[in-house]
């Protein structure tokens, strides 16, 4: 298959030829779902060049399990647990990387002046969820950025149901509390 | 989406969401599975190399006892038609063996 013709394949066709060893097939996978994986590594880690690293080691990750897939139309959820996986992996290895201390957090990356208001809105999320512990950020980060249900979060990260609730249910608790304060003050100078 | 969440965190998650895509990052991911594909093949090659090293030192060692069973075997089957059905009887025995050991392998 060319990549032309490939870009125009369904996924579970990609992953089909992806899971022979095509070299290309799995490019292609990686084409259509580093946003996601790069934007959940990113919210979770806040550190952008850690989590593009982290990102690639999803997918070096997910190439090597390739071959157990079961069922190619299930790649997407699949490939989130991986990745959800290689960053509990790595906060249990180096937790003093991934639990940022206040001050020294990182500055807003701002792709021109206009994006001024949306890098400020992505600093203090990134700030607030950095402040959250480990299994509350990605609890938080799974439900409210990936649209994840608690049964799903739980099916992902492996933690029984009843503790991906409570750590929904605190982590956004947390952030409403520490995202408040800005959102105040923006109402007092409009 | 069955599960509760608050629309104002939704709609901050949702605003600040980044969609990246480029092409330098899925050379990257096919730099490393290359680094590692090369990485297993050289392993691979140095343990075929291993088991072959392996081989010659059995063999070596069990030529000897080797040579004398063969010739032992030779002696038996061919001196007498007691030898030959001896003979027909082990290799049965070698053939039942087999099958046994297979039928009691586990199934995948």
């Amino acid at each position: 298959m060319t990549p032309q013709t490939l870009a125009g394949a369904a996924e579970a066709s990609v992953v089909a030829l992806a899971v022979t060893g095509d070299d290309q097939a799995f490019a292609e996978l990686v084409r259509r779902r580093q946003g996601m994986v790069r934007d959940l590594m990113r919210r979770l880690s806040g550190d952008r060049a850690f989590a593009e690293d982290l990102a690639q080691q999803a997918f070096v990750q997910a190439w090597r399990q390739l071959k157990r897939l079961r069922s190619p139309a299930a790649f997407g959820a699949w490939l989130r647990g991986i990745a959800v996986n290689v960053w509990l992996q790595e906060a249990r290895r180096s937790s003093y990387r991934l639990e940022t201390p206040e001050g020294d957090l990182p500055e807003p990356e701002a792709d021109g002046p206009a994006a001024g208001d949306l890098a400020a809105a992505r600093l203090d999320l990134s700030r607030a969820l950095l402040r959250l512990k480990a299994n509350e950020r990605v609890c938080v980060v799974l439900a409210y950025a990936e649209g994840l249900s608690h049964g799903e979060i739980a099916e992902a990260t492996g933690w029984p149901l009843g503790t991906v609730k409570s750590n929904v249910a605190r982590g956004a608790e947390r952030l409403r509390a520490w995202l408040q304060p800005e959102g105040e003050r923006d109402e007092r100078r409009a | 989406m069955s599960d509760e969440l608050d629309p104002g965190l939704r709609r901050l998650f949702a605003e600040t969401a980044e969609a990246s895509a480029d092409e330098a990052f899925v050379q990257g991911v096919a730099d490393r599975t290359g680094r590692e594909r090369r990485l297993r093949l050289l392993v691979r090659i140095m343990l075929a190399m291993a088991a072959v090293a392996l081989l010659v030192l059995f063999a070596t060692a069990l030529a000897p006892m080797l040579e004398a069973a063969v010739g032992w075997v030779t002696v038996l089957v061919t001196s007498s038609p007691m030898g030959w059905a001896t003979g027909l009887a082990l290799i049965l025995a070698s053939v039942i063996c087999v099958r046994t050991l297979a039928l009691l392998r586990p199934a995948n």
